[in-house]
């Protein structure tokens, strides 16, 4: 745990009124965000509120029109700046990402798919690599499809080996971005599970996610999100019970 | 009688084959010497188009518009008959092997270009976020994946090139085409066009062949 001086927890993750439009239409509207050490934070809101741009944005697939994003209390992006230091670089290596279609590499059996960037970004040797990997291979509960090829895996089965291989990084932060939202509905437990225990495991986590009761269950915070704006950003218990706006109230017995 | 016409024919069957294989082994030199070339030039090409480098990148447009857009067989004659007007001359070989590696140059620089181009960009975004470079995305990602996608146009290519070559007749080399015609001529038999034929269906199924076999290796992903 980071510390400051007066003993607050310093945020891992501090977004600053961050505006991103494409043409127009206004994807990001003054957003701010606090992530600590360790958190869970779930982001829950309607289709095309922005929720998923927000984590681009975090992981650097896109760029900003203004605002701030500190991770470790190092600036990793500002609108109308490119960032090419090493301090940033390493920076960014520590936030992992998991996305909605998995892109696991088609051509990479499920271990070259864990090992590779941990070889060529990180310099592991090849052999230690794959003793992660095998960790990870049985913390999904998939070490049996260690040569197995993407193509011959289920859905759920994909998105565990893509968080396998996020993991093999060591991120401090994992952004989640509606990790079950392609799945066939009964492959969609086995992937919470294995985020959950990521959860469990003090990992920080910043899930996109459709799965109110998951999110709930998991998250010590609730965001939700609508028309690229944040309306609320409390406890899960509050924001279930009892939230602020009659919009989320709606939204929630919608879902 | 009919035995001695029929050991004549045979004797004169192996000589024409002869002459025509000897075109045939040039042909195949000049296959190689422009694969050697006009792969890399594609590779070359394609990275460029791909990359955000404008000024090169526009400069391989005009050079793939230019070499896709005019037949070969000008371009050829430019090379062979047109540059030595400005002084700068070439050997039959070289001016063929020159000009049929610019060309086909240009058509895999298109090829690869669509190749890479039809990655996914999320397997750009996975890269990044794992915290890979440019230079790695594409050497261990894009690349990898683009290459069995560009298997059939090239061997479509590579089908091509082997009837192209039939092209340098036109400047006096002797090729398979050019040597089975000067015998149809001279003895006035139809029987070298189909001696010529067999060869170049040989070539091009040995090529077939090849590609398949790349294809089948690569077949092991989706």
């Amino acid at each position: 745990m980071m510390f400051l001086k007066d003993g607050v927890t310093m945020d891992l993750l501090n977004i600053c009124n961050i505006n991103k439009s494409y043409d127009n239409n206004q994807v990001l509207n003054n957003v701010s965000l606090n992530l600590k050490k360790g958190e869970v934070i779930s982001i829950i809101g309607p289709s095309g509120s922005g929720k998923s741009t927000l984590l681009r944005c975090i992981s650097g697939l896109e760029h900003m029109d203004s605002g701030l994003i500190e991770f470790s209390g190092i600036t990793i992006a500002e609108a109308n700046r490119k960032f090419n230091n090493v301090e940033v670089i390493n920076a960014c290596k520590k936030i992992g990402m998991v996305f909605q279609n998995f892109n696991l590499f088609p051509h990479k059996t499920v271990l070259e798919n864990i090992i590779g960037a941990p070889i060529i970004v990180n310099n592991i040797n090849k052999k230690d690599a794959i003793d992660i990997a095998k960790n990870l291979l049985i913390k999904v509960d998939l070490l049996d499809k260690i040569d197995s090829y993407p193509c011959t895996l289920s859905g759920g089965q994909k998105q565990r080996i893509a968080i396998a291989r996020c993991l093999a990084m060591n991120p401090e932060l994992i952004l989640f971005d509606e990790p079950t939202s392609a799945l066939d509905p009964k492959l969609v437990s086995e992937v919470l599970k294995v985020i959950r225990a990521l959860a469990d495991d003090k990992i920080s986590l910043l899930v996109v996610t459709h799965e109110m009761q998951f999110a709930r269950e998991i998250s010590d915070k609730i965001i939700f999100m609508e028309n690229g704006e944040i309306l609320e950003n409390s406890t899960p218990e509050l924001l279930f019970s009892n939230p602020k706006h009659a919009r989320i109230k709606q939204f929630l017995n919608l879902t | 009688m009919i035995f001695f016409k029929g050991v004549l024919y045979l004797g004169n069957l192996i000589d024409s084959t002869t002459y025509i294989l000897q075109g045939g082994l040039f042909t195949i030199e000049l296959y190689i010497a422009t694969i050697i070339f006009s792969i890399p030039l594609g590779i070359i090409g394609a990275l460029i188009k791909v990359s955000s480098l404008k000024i090169l990148s526009k400069a391989v447009d005009i050079y793939t518009w230019l070499f896709r857009g005019t037949p070969l067989l000008l371009q050829l004659f430019f090379t062979y008959f047109g540059l030595p007007i400005i002084g700068i001359k070439f050997s039959p070989f070289t001016a063929a092997a020159l000009t049929f590696s610019l060309n086909y140059g240009a058509y895999f620089t298109e090829i690869f270009r669509s190749g890479i181009q039809s990655i996914d960009k999320g397997q750009y975004e996975a890269a990044k976020v794992l915290g890979m470079n440019y230079r790695q995305t594409m050497s261990k990602i894009i690349l990898p994946q683009a290459f069995k996608r560009i298997i059939p146009p090239t061997c479509n290519e590579g089908i091509t090139l082997i009837k192209d070559t039939a092209l340098v007749a036109a400047i006096g080399l002797q090729d398979i085409l050019r040597a089975a015609r000067e015998i149809v001529t001279r003895d006035f038999t139809i029987t070298p066009f189909f001696i010529a034929a067999i060869l170049y269906l040989i070539f091009t199924s040995l090529i077939v062949l090849a590609f398949r076999k790349l294809e089948k290796k690569y077949s092991v992903y989706e």
